[in-house]
C-alpha cells in the first residue's frame, strides 16, 4: 500500500532511526497504532483523521486482514515492512503535513476570535449531546434553549470539576488549575478519555498563545509538560500520546485546520471544518470542541487583555517574533 | 444485587462502539448499573462512588477495559453480561467488513466503481479545479457545486470538456436532473419530454417544479454553473447542454434559463436557436425579447411563465405571458383587502428574505421598478443595502450570496441565517414578509416548518403591540419531494401566511397588497 | 463518450465533498461512492523534499 499523506514529526522520527522495529499495539476498523519506544505510538490510518506521528495511507481494506497486535514491522523513512512480509507500505510519494503549520500564519484579532467562538457555539448547540456535550450550556455560562441535557453518568460526575478547571484557567491560575487538572486526567469514557479530549483542546490553545507571545504566559511550558507527564501514568497509553503532543501544539489535520480557522486567517468554512472534528470517535470530537470552545474564552480576554494595556498589539508582536523553530 | 467486575487487559476498542456497548449493557434486564471504561484512577473512582467497586480494581492499569456491573443475579449472570459484551463486539467487527468503504482519492474511487460516469466536486473552491481536472483526464462528467473557483480554469476546464465532449456543470452549479436523478439541490419531478438547461440554480428548480405540477415532465436539465454565460467564458456549456438537448430523442422541447448572457454570448445561442428543429423556450431572466423572437424563440416575463409556455407549446396549445394568478381575480382581491385590513398606519416596508438567488433576483426584476428597495442584489448600486438609512426602508435579501455564507451553511441547507434575519429585521414598521421556501434534495429537512416558526414568533412579538403583519410565501417543491409540498403548505398556512403557488404569483400578490397600503393613505409606501 | 452517450447509460456517481449529496443519491438507489476527501496536507512539499531527506539520512 501507499502512503498519502506523512506527518513531519514522523518522518523526522524515521530519519533519527533509520530501521526502527516497531510492534503492532492495537487495531482498529481504521486505524492501527505501531509501538515504537517505550510509550510513543506512530499511527497508521486508511479513513480516520491523521494524526502527529501518522500516517495516511490507501489502504481499501480493513489493517485486522493482515496485521494482529505483537507483530513485528521495520519502520524506514521510504517504506515500512512487516516482517512477516505480508504488506509493506511506500512512504515515497508522501505528501508532507506539517503539524504545527499554522503558527506561521497572521493572529486574528480577539473580537474576531470572539465573533468565531460565538458562532461555534451556536452550532456545538444544536448537535446531539454525546460525552461531555451536555455541559457546554453550564461551562460557557449561557441559557440553553429548550433542548433537554440528555446528559450522562460521566459528564453529571465531573461537570464541577470541569467548570472549577475552566474558571481557574480563566483568570489564569495556573497552580490550581494543574490540581484541577488532576481531577480530569483519565476520566471518562472512551479510549481517549472523555476529560482528556477536553484537555488535549486546551493545551494546543495554551500552547499557541504561548508561542505567539512566549513573554506574556511563560507557565504554559510547565503546565502542558507536567499534564502530560502525569496523562503516562494515568491514562490510556493512547490517550498519553494524544496529550504530549498537544502539549507541544500538534493536534490532528482535522482538528489543526479547524484551530488554524479560529486564531488565523484561513478561507475555510469554519462549521464544516467543525463537523469533521466532531465526527472522530463517538464523542473525542465533541469533547474536544467544547474544549476549545472554554480554550477560546480564555485565549480572547488574554489576548484582548494585552491590547488593552497599550503594550504592542497582539498582531503587532506577534509580527516581530521570530518564527518559532519546530 | 452483587457486584462483578470484568476486565480485559490492554483492550483496544474504539470508543463509538464502546459507547454503543455500554448502552446495550444497561438495558438488559437484571443489570442496575453498569460502567465500562478504561481502568484510570479517576474512571475507578467513579466506578467505586457508584458503589461498584470490586477486590479486582487493584489489578487494573489505564489500558485495560473494565465492565463493573451491579447486577440480580435472579435474572442474570455476569457471564451473560460478558457474553452480551463479546457478542456485540463481534457483531460489530462484522458490521464493518459491510460498512460503505470510503476511497481516500478519486482515483481509486473511480477504480472502487467501475463505469463511474459522473463526479459531484463540492470540496472547497482552492482544490476543486484539480480534482475536476482529474475527472476529465478519466472522461467522466462533472457537476461542480463549489463556487470560488477562479475564472481562468473554469474556461481552461470547459475547453477541456467540450473538446471531450463532457459535461463541466458549474462552478457554482447547485441544480441538475440527469438520466432523471436529481443533484445536489434539484426537486423530484417526473420524466418526461422537456429539456433544461440553466444557469441559475434556484431558478432552474422553480421551472422544472411548474412543469411538473402542469403535468408535464423533464428529459433532462442540464446546469453550467453562474458564469457560463459571460463573455470570457462565451457560454460553453449552455452550448454544450443546448446541443445535446437537440440531438436527443427524448427530449422534444428546450427551456434555457439565465440572467441576460452578454451580448456576444446570446448571440452565439440565437443562432442556435434560429436552426433548431425543436421549440426553443428562452428566459433570459429580464432579456431582450424582441432578440429572441427574431430568431423564432419564445421570450418569457418569468420563471412560471417560462414553464406555461412550455407546457403549452408542447401540447401545441395557444400561449401567451402570463401575468395574472391562479385563483379567479375576485378571490385575489378579498385576499388582498383582508391582509391590508390586519396593518396599522406606520406599517409600510416590505421584508423580502429569499434563500433561492434566481427567487430573489426575479422578485426584484418585478418589484424594484415600483418601489425603491434596499438589497444585496440592487438593482442601481445606490440602492445597495449598505446604503439604507438607519434601518428604515424596503429590503429585498438573498441570503444565500457570499456575505451571508462566509463559515455558515448556505440557507437552503440550515434555516438558521434567516431566522436570525426573522428575528432582527421584521419589526412593528413592517408590512408584508415577502420568503420562497424551497423543498427537495439538498434542502433542509422542514423549510417550511422554520418559516412558519419565525412568522408565529414575529406576529406574537407584534400582538403584543396590538399589531400584525402580512406574510406571504411560494413554495418550490412537488409531492414526491421528501418535505411534501402539500404538507409544507398546510404548515405554513396554520401560521397565517398565505402561500402561491409561483414566485412569480407570490410577488405579485405582494405588490398588490403594498399598493392597497398604499392606497389607504397608510402613509408613503414608495 | 459524449453527452447524448451519458444520457443512454446508467448514472453512477463519484461524490467528493458534502456528505449530504451522496446519502441522497444513496436514498434514490443510484450506485454511488463517498470520496473521503482531504485536502492535500500542507501541499508545499513533496516527494522532492522526501527524497533530500533520505539522501540526507543516508549520507549520514
Amino acid at each position: 500500500m501507499n502512503a498519502i499523506t506523512a506527518a513531519d514529526d514522523l518522518l523526522e522520527f524515521l530519519e533519527d532511526h533509520p530501521s526502527f522495529v516497531a510492534r503492532v499495539h492495537s487495531i482498529f476498523p481504521h486505524a492501527v497504532n505501531l509501538l515504537v519506544l517505550e510509550d510513543a505510538l506512530v499511527t497508521l490510518t486508511n479513513q480516520d483523521d491523521i494524526t502527529p506521528m501518522g500516517l495516511k495511507v490507501d489502504c481499501d481494506t480493513s489493517f485486522a486482514e493482515f496485521m494482529q497486535a505483537g507483530d513485528e514491522i521495520v519502520l524506514d523513512i521510504d517504506r515500512f515492512t512487516a516482517a512477516n512480509g505480508l504488506i509493506t507500505v511506500n512512504l515515497r510519494n508522501a505528501e508532507v503535513w506539517e503539524t504545527r503549520s499554522m503558527l506561521i500564519l497572521d493572529a486574528l484579532p480577539a473580537e474576531t476570535v470572539s465573533q468565531t467562538r460565538f458562532r461555534l457555539m451556536r452550532w456545538l448547540e444544536k448537535q446531539s449531546v454525546q460525552g461531555l456535550l451536555p455541559l457546554l450550556p453550564r461551562l460557557t455560562r449561557q441559557a440553553m434553549s429548550s433542548k433537554p441535557a440528555n446528559d450522562n453518568l460521566y459528564s453529571r460526575h465531573i461537570a464541577d470539576d470541569l467548570e472549577a478547571f475552566t474558571q481557574a484557567i480563566n483568570s489564569s491560575d495556573w497552580e490550581p488549575a494543574l490540581h484541577l487538572a488532576d481531577r480530569l486526567i483519565g476520566f471518562g469514557m472512551g479510549s481517549t478519555p472523555a476529560c482528556d479530549d477536553f484537555l488535549a483542546a486546551y493545551m494546543v490553545v495554551l500552547r499557541i498563545a504561548n508561542e505567539l507571545n512566549p513573554a506574556r504566559f511563560p507557565w504554559v511550558r510547565e503546565f502542558n509538560d507536567i499534564i502530560a507527564s502525569k496523562a503516562n501514568k494515568r491514562t490510556t497509553l493512547i490517550s498519553a500520546n494524544m496529550l504530549r503532543h498537544a502539549s507541544e501544539g500538534r493536534v490532528s489535520l482535522n482538528q489543526q485546520q479547524l484551530l488554524q480557522a479560529c486564531l488565523f486567517k484561513s478561507d475555510k468554512d469554519l462549521i464544516l471544518l467543525a463537523e469533521k472534528v466532531l465526527q472522530h470517535g463517538a464523542s473525542s470530537g465533541g469533547d474536544f470542541l467544547l474544549g476549545l470552545v472554554c480554550a477560546l474564552e480564555w485565549y480572547q480576554n488574554a489576548i484582548t487583555e494585552i491590547s488593552k494595556e497599550g503594550d504592542k498589539t497582539w498582531v503587532e508582536y506577534k509580527r516581530l517574533q521570530p518564527v518559532p523553530t519546530l | 444485587m452483587t457486584i462483578h467486575t470484568s476486565i480485559k487487559k490492554n483492550a483496544y476498542y474504539d470508543s463509538v462502539t464502546l459507547m454503543l456497548l455500554s448502552r446495550q449493557l444497561q438495558e438488559l434486564a437484571g443489570v442496575e448499573d453498569v460502567l465500562v471504561g478504561m481502568g484510570t484512577e479517576l474512571n475507578l473512582d467513579l466506578a467505586r462512588d457508584l458503589g461498584l467497586e470490586t477486590g479486582e480494581f487493584d489489578t487494573l492499569t489505564p489500558n485495560d477495559l473494565f465492565i463493573a456491573a451491579k447486577i440480580d443475579e435472579a435474572q442474570i449472570s455476569m457471564k451473560a453480561v460478558e457474553d452480551a459484551f463479546n457478542a456485540y463486539l463481534n457483531k460489530s467487527a462484522e458490521s464493518d467488513s459491510d460498512e460503505d468503504y470510503q476511497p481516500p482519492s478519486l482515483s481509486s474511487a473511480i477504480q472502487a466503481l467501475p463505469g463511474a460516469n459522473m463526479v459531484l466536486v463540492s470540496v472547497p473552491g482552492q482544490y476543486a479545479a484539480a480534482e475536476v481536472e482529474d475527472a476529465l483526464d478519466a472522461g467522466l462528467h462533472v457537476m461542480l457545486f463549489s463556487d470560488n473557483v477562479p475564472v481562468e480554469d473554469e474556461l481552461r476546464l470547459k475547453q477541456k470538456a467540450v473538446e471531450k465532449g463532457l459535461l463541466m456543470m458549474g462552478p457554482d452549479c447547485g441544480t441538475a436532473i440527469i438520466n432523471g436523478i436529481p443533484l445536489c439541490f434539484a426537486n423530484a419531478v417526473r420524466r418526461g419530454k422537456i429539456g433544461v438547461v440553466g444557469a441559475s440554480g434556484t431558478g432552474t428548480q422553480e421551472v422544472t417544479v411548474q412543469i411538473h405540477k402542469l403535468g408535464e415532465g423533464l428529459s433532462q436539465v442540464i446546469g453550467t454553473g453562474g458564469r457560463d454565460l459571460k463573455e470570457q467564458i462565451g457560454g460553453l456549456m449552455m452550448i454544450q447542454g443546448f446541443e445535446s438537448l437537440i440531438a436527443d430523442p427524448e427530449t422534444e422541447l428546450i427551456v434555457l434559463i439565465s440572467k441576460p448572457p452578454d451580448p456576444s454570448v446570446a448571440e452565439k445561442i440565437y443562432q442556435i436557436a434560429k436552426s433548431s428543429p425543436k421549440p426553443v423556450v428562452i428566459d433570459f431572466i429580464g432579456g431582450d425579447r424582441k432578440a429572441i423572437e427574431a430568431v423564432g424563440a419564445i421570450p418569457c416575463i418569468s420563471l412560471e411563465d417560462a414553464a406555461q409556455k412550455a407546457v403549452k407549446l408542447l401540447r401545441g396549445q395557444e400561449y401567451e405571458d402570463f401575468t395574472g394568478f391562479s385563483l379567479p381575480e375576485e378571490q385575489i382581491e378579498q385576499i388582498v383587502e383582508k391582509e391590508a385590513a390586519k396593518l396599522k398606519g406606520d406599517q409600510t416596508e416590505l421584508r423580502a428574505l429569499f434563500t433561492g438567488g434566481t427567487l430573489a433576483d426575479e422578485a426584484m426584476k418585478l418589484l424594484g421598478d415600483h418601489y425603491e428597495i434596499y438589497s444585496n442584489i440592487p438593482l442601481s448600486p445606490e440602492m445597495a443595502i449598505e446604503n439604507l438609512p438607519e434601518g428604515r426602508g424596503h429590503i429585498c435579501l438573498d441570503l444565500g450570496e457570499d456575505e451571508f455564507t462566509r463559515g455558515r451553511p448556505h440557507p437552503m441547507i440550515d434555516p438558521q441565517t434567516r431566522t436570525e434575519f426573522f428575528e432582527s429585521h421584521v419589526d412593528e414598521k413592517t408590512a408584508v414578509i415577502l420568503v420562497d421556501v424551497v423543498l427537495g434534495f439538498g434542502s433542509y429537512k422542514d423549510p417550511a416548518g422554520a418559516v412558519a416558526d419565525s412568522v408565529r414568533e414575529i406576529r406574537q412579538r407584534l400582538s403584543n403591540q396590538g399589531k400584525d403583519v402580512v406574510a406571504i410565501a411560494s413554495v418550490c417543491g412537488t409531492e414526491l419531494d421528501r418535505q411534501d409540498l402539500n404538507k409544507s403548505i398546510t404548515t405554513l398556512e396554520a401560521a397565517g401566511i398565505i402561500v402561491l403557488p409561483s414566485n412569480a404569483q407570490a410577488v405579485r400578490l405582494t405588490d398588490k397588497v403594498m399598493q392597497r397600503i398604499m392606497e389607504k393613505g397608510a402613509g408613503d409606501v414608495r | 463518450m459524449s453527452v447524448n452517450d451519458l444520457f443512454k447509460q446508467e448514472l453512477k456517481v463519484v461524490n467528493l465533498g458534502l456528505k449530504s449529496f451522496y446519502s441522497d443519491l444513496k436514498s434514490q438507489g443510484v450506485t454511488t461512492v463517498q470520496v473521503n476527501w482531504k485536502p492535500k496536507a500542507g501541499g508545499k512539499k513533496n516527494m522532492l523534499n522526501l527524497l533530500s531527506k533520505i539522501n540526507k539520512v543516508k549520507q549520514s
